[in-house]
């Protein structure tokens, strides 16, 4: 008999995650007991509590260049930036569900479970170094917000938008499979680094082979991150799905496709650059000029904010891409622009959605423009958050996500991108526009005589914390870009 | 070891790949759609095997159990779509599915 595999270290390295799996565990269980199903809030609560001590025990551990679980894990400054994201973004989506969910009548244990099983799988996407953990992890975060997205039951809308986002997603799944199983092909080996290796060693024979597997693994992470042309699900699974559900996928979802994307491009197939790097500047100017420009025509808000997120998504591949193409400590400048910029985002978007989530018209649930209608004079607080939310999401200073923007623009330039960079910019006028004109609506017309709106502790909170952190983040960026800068130390 | 090699088995793979994808995009049936995702993932599970007894090295058979299960689950949840849908408007084919728009 020979020794358990699993030692106390690797325990100890995913502690996070072990206190997520029995938060998870529990709420279901606990769910299952609680047959009159009296007081959902309390799920809530503890759901908050776990991700909280997750988050504590993520802050406590230090990075290492170890891996764990024999080379499916590793624990890289990188990962921990990632993990911190998420329990923040499911944080804030926990705190903005609790009213929410009352409201609709679907205040139920499972919400919470599948928030959780999301939140774990995307954790174990941003730390896994081998395509067997990855596609794992990548699995259970998909698998969780497709039953998300269709979480209201009775409402049709909800269902469509979970089936098509299902659809699409599994599909981008498969095709992912089947370029990992390409690059086993090619290379005999699952492990990102040893597949680094294995192409510097020369071992790709086939080219027609390689570019095969290229093309489909960046179209599968190009459906992952929603970029254009494999976009088409978003703006259905975003504006469909509960809003508090968007909140949570448009930043969450979207930064662990990110942190999959920057691990497979930058570390295992950094030494076929030269076949990519134009593909995916080209997937870059093609999700901003869409993104942007369909978002200019929307009239309901959460697919407006739909096609913002596919936009956003464009900036930070500037930042992919300028990192390709350079080393050493342009790339780390790079790499830290594209997580600064994630990291912005997290708090802006979630500020804009958490808004969204405050309107309410005639009972039902506000997400059209129109609805934005005189905010200024219903509610001054409400209508000065959202104007910072906007005029950060459209990159105006002193904002947060003005620094985002200058830094992923700045990283182009110093790796020779500068028209991408140039294209950026052109971007970031366009959606000024389309930001701008919310702001017109929200100060010039009318209210409607039945708008309301849905204040609630937690959600108050939510937007309180994303307001000072969007302004801070703006303001009082160093030490945010410090550990951005940190993380960008990727295994190995 | 003449006849059937590594070559064949990725032809074959990329033969499945094909019918799956052009299903999933072709089929207005859901059942059948979910059909075709589950041929897709099956061509990468071919792959997989092939290899793993092709090289030899042990990884692919162990992935393919994973993406065997991870295939399983994904089905549930697909089916468990449909049926919540289905409840909402009597309806299986994907062309009637049309709420969301812009």
């Amino acid at each position: 008999m020979g020794s358990l595999p699993v030692t106390v270290e690797d325990l100890w390295a995913i502690a996070p995650e072990l206190i997520v799996t029995a938060a998870a565990s529990i709420v279901l269980l606990w769910g299952a007991f609680d047959a009159p199903r009296k007081r959902p809030q309390q799920f809530a609560w503890f759901t908050l509590a776990s991700i909280v001590a997750a988050l504590v025990t993520v802050l406590r551990q230090t990075p290492t260049d170890q891996t764990y679980f024999s080379g499916l894990l590793g624990m890289d400054a990188f990962s921990m930036f990632f993990s911190v994201l998420f329990l923040i973004s499911a944080g804030f989506a926990v705190a903005a569900s609790i009213r929410f969910l009352d409201d609709h009548g679907a205040h139920h244990p499972e919400y919470y479970f599948f928030l959780l099983t999301a939140l774990l799988g995307m954790m174990f996407m941003a730390r896994a170094v081998d395509f067997v953990s990855l596609f794992v992890g990548l699995e259970l975060q998909a698998l969780s917000v497709y039953v998300l997205v269709g979480y209201l039951k009775n409402d049709p809308k909800s269902n469509e938008a979970g089936l098509k986002y299902f659809i699409l997603g599994a599909m981008s799944s498969a095709i992912f499979l089947y370029a990992i199983s390409l690059f086993y092909a090619l290379t005999g080996t699952t492990n990102l680094a040893a597949i680094a290796q294995a192409i510097v060693a020369g071992e790709l024979e086939t080219s027609k082979l390689t570019t095969a597997a290229l093309v489909l693994m960046a179209s599968a992470l190009g459906f992952k991150i929603a970029a254009v042309p494999f976009h088409v699900w978003a703006p259905d699974a975003y504006s469909g799905g509960p809003t508090t559900v968007s909140l949570f996928i448009t930043v969450a979802s979207k930064a662990a496709a990110f942190a999959v994307l920057i691990r497979i491009f930058i570390v295992a197939l950094e030494p076929l650059q030269e076949s990519w790097v134009l593909l995916l500047a080209a997937l870059a100017v093609l999700t901003m000029f869409v993104g942007n420009i369909a978002a200019l025509t929307q009239e309901n808000l959460k697919r407006m904010l739909a096609y913002s997120s596919i936009a956003h998504a464009g900036n930070v591949l500037i930042g992919v891409v300028a990192a390709a193409t350079t080393d050493g400590d342009a790339r780390s400048f790079a790499i830290a622009a594209s997580l600064f910029y994630l990291f912005a985002y997290t708090f802006m978007n979630i500020g804009a959605w958490a808004t969204v989530i405050l309107l309410r018209r005639n009972g039902l649930a506000g997400e059209n423009l129109e609805d934005f209608a005189g905010l200024a004079s219903r509610s001054y607080p409400a209508f000065f958050c959202m104007l910072v939310f906007l005029l950060s999401l459209g990159g105006i200073p002193p904002m947060a996500g003005f620094l985002g923007k200058w830094y992923v623009f700045a990283a182009a330039i110093n790796s020779g991108w500068t028209w991408l960079a140039v294209v950026g910019a052109i971007n970031a006028a366009i959606s000024i526009f389309y930001y701008l004109r919310i702001v017109v609506v929200m100060v010039v017309q009318d209210p409607a005589e039945d708008a309301t709106l849905v204040r609630s502790a937690p959600l108050t909170l939510t937007l309180v914390a994303a307001l000072v952190m969007t302004v801070a983040v703006g303001i009082w960026a160093s030490p945010f870009l410090d550990w951005a800068a940190s993380a960008s130390q990727l295994l190995p | 070891m003449d006849g059937v090699g590594l070559n064949h088995y990725l032809l074959l793979s990329a033969t499945l790949f094909a019918i799956g994808a052009i299903g999933v995009l072709v089929r207005r049936n859901v059942i059948l759609v979910l059909m075709s995702l589950e041929l897709m993932f099956n061509a990468a599970n071919i792959n997989l095997v092939a290899v793993s007894y092709f090289r030899p090295d042990l990884t692919g058979q162990i992935f393919s159990i994973f993406t065997i299960t991870v295939a399983a689950a994904e089905i549930t949840v697909g089916l468990g779509l449909v049926i919540a849908l289905f409840r909402n408007k009597e309806a299986i084919n994907v062309d009637e599915f049309n709420l969301l728009k812009g």
